[in-house]
């Protein structure tokens, strides 16, 4: 087990530089140049010598690959450098962003699992019912359907015409628990639901595959309850599937719900994300990138683990 | 079947069912008014009413209301009063205004923003050494200079100061902070971005506790105008002493203006509360404001019809938003602040060719461009490059390029036949430096394809490509050049942009936009390199225009200088004046209500909060 541990564990390091030496070279790339991102697209009244000041001050005036290996240096020591746009240490930038996605991560991820798996699960026992058919139908519909719009709807709809939701913003939950909650439940059922029918479709599957089993049909001739068959034997052998996409989603929620966030004005890494491209703010970009790319690779990495210990043929292979 | 599904889960669905109602009954439990939510969001307490101290000497201007200080040089000795605006007699004092816009606020240090990102907020904040309203008037309410004098050579100017402001770190304010904010954004080494505002200025003196003396480095009239951008706010030293510039990127700077700033967070909100020892006695009326930023325009409309916003800004191009927003009862506020403009190289051919351009200027139809990418709100007038709000604008009656294609068609097929070229025109010829210009900095340039220069804003790309296709249809073809032009610098000072599509607002006097457009070192002459006889002319007017004190001859230059540009240079494909659009919800009032004017400060398209107040 240790050793399956420590190759994953290798692999994930060498996944993370990847991104980093990608990342870097690729946001510079963006026709967007953080000085004039900084002095304004005229540059009215700069000469280029303040101009190139202003650049050696960030250390944009050092060949690419040196400034790549001076961040990783500085990355290495806990130094994520200061922000282009306000001097702020990244790291504090940072910092403010994540209980936000946390919160919005575990809400959306709450709606996935709630809708995912108990719409799944009884859509295979009532395989081929119009529940069933309800069940698959919606789902295929909200994976279809895009966030922004979905997110769109539910702004009007609950937000202007019933007035029962608040249309933006965000409170943390231990700050004001019951604002906190409302403000979330929109952000997160539109960041949720898309998993939420990618389980559902998956559960659904994987239960219906699990009921056909031998052991099944032998614990009901046993006399088992059908409860118990269900909860006890079926489920939790037909999560195995459900977990890998579970890890996946997380990622991808942890990693910064772009869109979402900026529709709901969630202050988030994902809001972050997308005033730091816009100004070409390097240091953020990088940082969040990184944040949002450990991100996934740990959901994985547990994942794989988790993996191992609901299926123990997978760490003896 | 189903029934016997259900009862064989029945626990489970309970739990499912039990948690939907649950998130139900939160949802509906605080909706008690449509407000609650987002303010309990983002509200923060009202400071507490605090008691004003007694007018002090308040001196005032010696100028008539509405005069132009550009025309006005006599001083006289200030006298002691209060503000001259009346009180509304429906005014309510109290309460947080919140505005919705664009995540926008990096950090809170107003001098380090362009006048466009951080006017609307930083001139709650700061009363600047002078100030402009609608009509290039001097604004009295918001200038820190109550008079003025003009040295006779016209490059010494002397302000005497309003005395009885405090700052808002209970600091006084006199000629000596006055300074010492000047020499900051003066100072090459503080890298300001307000810097370009005032960098005419060369030497800044205190005379005596209240005057202040500025020269110049040459005779520059819009100096003036330019002392009531941000550049012209002054800041605490002490202030500055204790936090530095990175310390007002977090905190603000204090200022001397109605309002200070509360508290920022980062892509969330800018609160400000009303400073307490405002010179200007009784303003503001509000508690405080929040700039709420919400990033998607349509999410700020709902906040706005919801209430959870007072005030909204809403891009043209989001015209959907726009539209649904008159439609109901939201009150729009529209400035056509922003002019949008196709700038030619005409330092190459075949843009070096008059009719080439002229057959551009009747390539495009503007009133499609206007229906099409503004929802018919932009005004598409030809005669003028300016906003019509600044009383410089120049009209005329009759364009003479409106949409003809078939007539540029044939100025192409005229041009192309007598250089021997076959339509469409597809490159812009080499350009050879000479030695003097080589020496100024020059590039030699081979033969590049005509491209259309913009930067990647979805926005900008759809402007390009509808413009691509009118350039097209006459006898062009455009290549697109997406996101490059973010670096104005770099594509005209290269040279290697055939059409650069460019928006531009305007600033409290429109001198810094007529450089930009026609002046030596502007858009359409790329770089300088030009050797069009009209530039010459052209750059000799902007230069007597921007050496006198004479309002009227100052107006009638700059309208000349349009006239030449629009009618003869013809330096770029104006297609449209774009609106900038808020909305307000019926809770807001102003002095002067409901004219929208009469809150606004046009040149920058930022509004007088501090004459603001809610109804409700």
């Amino acid at each position: 087990m240790t050793r399956y541990l420590l190759s994953r564990l290798g692999q994930s390091i060498v996944v993370f530089l990847i991104v980093s030496v990608v990342v870097f070279f690729a946001v510079r790339t963006v026709p967007q140049d953080p000085i004039y991102a900084l002095v304004g697209e005229d540059a009215e009244g700069y000469t280029p010598a303040q101009i190139e000041t202003i650049r050696e001050e960030f250390g944009l005036n050092r060949p690419l690959p040196v400034q790549y290996m001076s961040w990783v240096g500085d990355a290495l020591k806990g130094d994520w450098g200061l922000s282009f746009q306000n001097k702020l240490p990244v790291i504090d930038l940072i910092k403010k962003r994540i209980p936000f996605t946390l919160t919005l991560a575990v809400g959306a991820m709450a709606i996935s699992i709630v809708f995912g798996i108990s719409t799944g699960v009884i859509a295979a026992l009532t395989r081929n019912s119009k529940w069933d058919m309800m069940a698959t139908g919606s789902a295929m519909f909200a994976v279809a359907v895009p966030e922004f719009w979905l997110a769109l709807m539910m702004i009007l709809f609950f937000g202007v015409t019933l007035g029962i939701l608040p249309v933006y913003g965000a409170v943390l939950i231990w700050d004001d628990p019951i604002e906190g909650f409302r403000l979330l439940i929109m952000p997160a059922f539109a960041l949720g639901i898309g998993g939420a029918a990618t389980l559902m479709r998956q559960s659904r599957s994987s239960m219906l595959e699990t009921m056909g089993e031998d052991y099944i049909r032998t614990a009901r001739s046993k006399g088992v309850k059908e409860k118990t068959v269900i909860i006890v034997h079926a489920l939790r052998n037909s999560l195995l599937p459900v977990v890998t996409i579970l890890g996946l989603r997380i990622g991808r929620v942890l990693g910064g719900a772009v869109v979402i966030e900026t529709m709901f004005s969630w202050p988030g890494l994902g809001q972050l994300a997308v005033s730091s491209l816009q100004k070409a703010d390097y240091p953020v970009i990088m940082a969040i990138v990184m944040f949002s790319s450990a991100a996934v690779i740990i959901a994985n990495f547990v994942t794989d683990i988790a993996y191992s210990y609901i299926d123990p043929r997978i760490r003896y292979a | 079947m189903l029934i016997l599904s259900i009862r064989k889960y029945s626990s489970q669905l309970v739990l499912l069912l039990a948690g939907v109602l649950l998130i139900a009954a939160i949802s509906c439990g605080g909706s008690d008014g449509d407000d609650d939510s987002a303010a309990a969001a983002t509200s923060t307490s009202a400071p507490a009413a605090t008691a004003k101290p007694e007018a002090t000497a308040k001196p005032e201007a010696t100028l008539k209301p509405g005069t132009n200080p550009i025309s006005a040089t006599a001083t006289a000795a200030p006298v002691a009063t209060k503000a001259d605006v009346a009180e509304p007699e429906l005014l309510k004092r109290g309460g947080v205004l919140k505005y919705g816009a664009d995540p926008n606020n990096n950090h809170v240090f107003f001098q380090q923003y362009t006048p466009g990102a951080g006017a609307f907020w930083a001139m709650t904040v700061g009363d600047p050494l002078m100030a402009y309203g609608a009509d290039s008037e001097w604004l009295k309410e918001k200038s820190m200079a109550v008079s003025f004098d003009v040295s006779s050579d016209a490059q010494t100017l002397t302000f005497k100061l309003r005395e009885g402001v405090k700052m808002h770190d209970g600091t006084d304010y006199n000629a000596a902070v006055q300074k010492f904010s000047l020499d900051w954004v003066l100072d090459p080494d503080n890298t300001a971005v307000t810097r370009p505002q005032i960098a005419t200025i060369d030497k800044v003196t205190v005379i005596d506790e209240f005057t202040i003396e500025l020269h110049i480095s040459r005779v520059y009239t819009p100096i003036l105008s330019a002392l009531g951008m941000m550049g012209g706010m002054p800041f605490s030293p002490t202030a500055w002493e204790e936090q530095g510039a990175d310390g007002f990127k977090q905190n603000g700077a204090p200022s001397n203006g109605p309002f200070r700033v509360k508290e920022w967070i980062q892509g969330t909100r800018t609160t400000f509360e009303a400073h307490p020892d405002y010179w200007n006695e009784g303003k503001p009326y509000l508690d405080g404001w929040i700039w709420e930023e919400i990033g998607d325009s349509q999410v700020r409309g709902a906040a706005l019809t919801t209430g959870a916003i007072d005030l909204a800004q809403i891009p043209p191009s989001d015209t959907d938003t726009v539209a649904a927003l008159r439609a109901g009862d939201a009150h729009p506020f529209v400035n056509f602040a922003g002019v949008r403009i196709s700038h030619h190289n005409a330092a190459r051919a075949p843009f070096d060719d008059k009719r080439v351009r002229i057959a551009a200027q009747m390539a495009l139809d503007r009133q499609a461009w206007n229906d099409v990418l503004l929802g018919g709100e932009g005004h598409t007038y030809m005669g003028s490059v300016l906003p019509p709000t600044s009383g410089f604008a120049f009209e005329v009656d009759e364009y003479p390029y409106e949409y003809n294609p078939e007539k540029a068609r044939e100025l192409l097929e005229e041009y192309a036949a007598e250089k021997g070229l076959t339509l469409p025109l597809t490159t812009m010829s080499a350009f050879t430096c000479s030695a003097a210009q080589a020496e100024a900095g020059c590039v030699d340039l081979v033969e590049q394809p005509i491209s259309i220069v913009t930067t990647s804003s979805a926005e900008n790309v759809k402007r390009a490509e509808f413009e691509a296709a009118y350039f097209n249809a006459v006898g062009f073809e455009v290549t697109m050049d997406l996101g490059s032009g973010n670096e104005a610098p770099r594509t005209f000072v290269s040279k290697d942009a055939s059409f650069s599509l460019r928006g531009f607002g305007v600033r409290p006097h429109p001198s810094g936009s007529f450089d930009s457009y026609m002046g030596v070192g502007g858009y359409w002459n790329n770089g300088g390199w030009s050797t069009a006889p009209k530039q010459l002319e052209l750059q000799a007017i902007l230069e007597a225009a921007a050496a006198t004190y004479d309002y009227s001859e100052q107006v009638q230059l700059y309208k000349d200088a349009q006239e030449l540009y629009m009618l003869e240079a013809l330096g770029g494909v104006k297609s449209a004046n774009n609106p900038t659009f808020w909305f307000s919800n019926s809770n807001v009032k102003w002095e002067g209500w409901p004219n929208d004017k009469a809150v606004m400060f046009p040149s920058d398209s930022s509004m007088k909060v501090y004459n603001m107040w809610l109804d409700n």
